[in-house]
């Protein structure tokens, strides 16, 4: 089905910090780069070995998911609603028992060392949740008071640092049932903020936010990463976790289906476009290959193919590549479609996708097959 | 709302009489008159029956359930406060509730009788007479006495709400147990398994309003407040630290 197996397998497969150098000429926005490995710290942050959870009713709500996250980095933990990702995460906090398997936070076995590391940890499950007739500031009080790793002659300095952090120190004396959304994500994402972390576990941070507040929890957390916190982020939206994540792991119902860093995620998706048609000067198209798209190779052919619908995500396809792709969509064309204008000039191009060598798509096609011309659909536009 | 019901009482008798009530009324009420010490005794009795309950439902019930239904649990843990810790702090709040219930309760309606009825040597119930400062001694202990008793009643209540996410089940459950404990206490055919309901002891602290102070009656209420606490707090434990949080 899929190259899962090889992701989720043993860390050294991982490769941290192997990239690709990014072609010349090409620009691209700036990427966070996953970061040396402090010395003293555990290289991995968290760690999971076949962690499973079967709830009584008999749903395997998760499945053997052996995660690997990198310490310093930021890993973005992908897939759709359902797939697992929140299950998961309440897993690793020790709030729900596993039904097989083993993880580590921070080098510590859980849930035994819960007690041990979880001060060292900040988290945000599903949603803040907080006491509604108190304020901002008197609810990070009291989950201050909770921690007992917390020295209490600071508290009030560290809750008005956390605030300001997340912008809500004018709003700390409101109560809490009179934030919006935005405000109560930042208020719970600040009370992970309260002492210095070495890991942040966030469920879902831009849930409900509007673009605004989406830019700046994103901006929120590159700065924590930047001090050396690794963040694991979970969400369902590719383009969020691109512009922040070091490192992805994508869920698809209950099982771990890639791991890996970003570059490679979409190294897997790529795939060239062979484009054979009678005219196969026509198909280069002048100039250069347009930044970030694979070049064109062209061969000579006559039969008449399949259109292809040459849109698409690429990126969609490369993270849901092996998640359940387009089965309809036989020649998925991440890299470099055919030009629309092009197009028009090629006499019925066919169009077939090929993927690197040793990697299968989630749904097996390869070469589009030729239609007979018999065939009463269009065929090409 | 606690502290106003000993007041009412006391209006109460204050105006129908020093003859008022006669012995049909519960125990020690028709004695208010005489000296307004009893009034507190009184009181206890009274709402030992259904208020004092009700409100030690309503708090332990609320304790875990609560949290849970708030959202607020998961992050209590995440903190992490650590599943024993957090329910033996739970369960010290909900037995200082009792205890500040019980001593409002006393307090009202010391204050009250010693407005409304003349005060002085207390007459206990053995016949003897002890002075003002030993009857409040007295009062002290039967406070403290009642206090254990809802204290027992709160361990059951912070078992039942390590079971659900819902505080108002967890309130009328808990409420449900000590009415029938009191039902099943007041039936004659279950007359083997009375010394065993949590509510048979509850009023036994007439024992200490006796001249030597004490009993068998008070032993066995106490110990069986003891087991109770054991018992429900073990279910407690054991149900909250081996449960998955999805609340």
């Amino acid at each position: 089905m899929s190259v899962a197996g090889q992701g989720a397998g043993p860390r050294d497969e991982i490769g941290f910090g192997r990239e690709d150098p990014p072609p010349a000429g090409e620009r691209q926005p700036a990427r966070p780069r996953p970061p040396a490995v402090a010395p003293g710290w555990p290289a991995v942050a968290i760690s999971s070995t076949g962690l499973s959870k079967r709830f009584r009713g008999g749903q395997l709500a998760v499945d053997g998911v052996s995660l690997a996250v990198p310490a310093g980095s930021v890993y973005g933990f992908l897939g759709p609603n359902g797939s697992g990702k929140t299950t998961t995460i309440r897993m690793l906090l020790g709030l729900i028992y596993p039904t097989s398997g083993e993880h580590e936070l921070l080098g510590t076995p859980m849930p035994a060392g819960a007690t041990a590391v979880l001060s060292r940890v900040g988290s945000l499950v599903e949603g803040p949740a907080f006491h509604p007739q108190l304020s901002g500031r008197a609810n990070l009080a009291r989950c201050d008071a909770t921690d007992r790793t917390a020295d209490p002659a600071t508290a009030a300095d560290r809750i008005s640092a956390a605030l300001e952090r997340v912008g809500l120190l004018a709003a700390a004396r409101k109560h809490y049932r009179a934030y919006s959304l935005g405000m109560k994500q930042r208020l719970a994402i600040a009370a992970g903020l309260l002492q210095p972390r070495d890991l942040m576990i966030l469920d879902e941070p831009t849930n409900g936010l509007d673009p605004q507040g989406t830019r700046e929890v994103r901006s929120l957390i590159r700065e924590i990463a930047a001090g050396g916190t690794t963040v694991f982020v979970s969400s369902h939206l590719l383009a969020e976790v691109e512009q922040i994540s070091t490192h992805v792991g994508v869920m698809r119902t209950g099982q771990l289906v890639f791991q890996g860093t970003l570059a490679e995620m979409r190294d897997r998706g790529a795939a060239r476009i062979l484009v054979r048609t009678a005219e196969p000067e026509q198909g280069q198209g002048p100039g250069r290959p347009r930044p970030g798209r694979r070049p064109v190779r062209t061969a000579r052919g006559q039969r008449p193919a399949r259109r292809a619908a040459a849109g698409g995500d690429q990126r969609r396809a490369g993270a849901r590549g092996r998640a359940g792709g387009r089965p309809g969509n036989p020649a998925a064309q991440p890299g470099g479609p055919v030009r629309r204008a092009d197009r028009g000039r090629l006499r019925c191009p066919r169009l077939s996708a090929r993927r690197p060598a040793g990697q299968r798509s989630s749904h097996g096609r390869r070469a589009v097959p030729a239609r007979g011309s018999g065939s009463s659909a269009p065929s090409c536009a | 709302m606690l502290a106003g019901i000993p007041v009412l009482i006391g209006v109460a008798l204050k105006l129908s009489g020093p003859g008022g009530g006669g012995g049909g009324g519960p125990a020690f009420l028709d004695q208010v008159a005489g000296n307004g010490v009893f009034l507190a005794f009184a009181s206890l009795t009274v709402l030992l029956t259904l208020v004092l309950p009700l409100t030690m439902a309503v708090v332990s019930g609320d304790s875990m359930a609560g949290e849970a239904s708030h959202g607020t649990l998961r992050y209590l843990l995440a903190v992490p406060a650590g599943r024993t810790r957090l329910l033996a702090v739970k369960y010290a709040a909900v037995v200082i509730f009792g205890l500040a219930a019980c001593a409002t309760v006393a307090a009202a309606a010391l204050i009250v009788g010693v407005i409304l009825f003349p005060v002085g040597p207390v007459t206990l119930l053995s016949g003897s007479t002890v002075s003002l400062g030993a009857g409040l001694l007295r009062l002290l202990l039967v406070v403290l006495y009642v206090a254990a008793a809802m204290a027992a009643l709160g361990a059951i209540g912070l078992a039942v709400s390590t079971f659900t996410e819902h505080p108002i089940g967890a309130i009328a459950a808990i409420l449900v147990l000590a009415v029938a404990s009191e039902v099943s206490d007041a039936v004659p055919q279950f007359s083997a398994i009375h010394p065993y309901l949590p509510s048979h002891w509850w009023l036994s602290f007439g024992a200490i309003l006796r001249s030597p102070a004490g009993g068998p009656e008070l032993t066995h209420g106490l110990l069986s407040f003891a087991v109770y606490v054991i018992i429900f707090a073990a279910i407690a434990w054991a149900r909250f630290t081996s449960a998955d949080v999805t609340s």
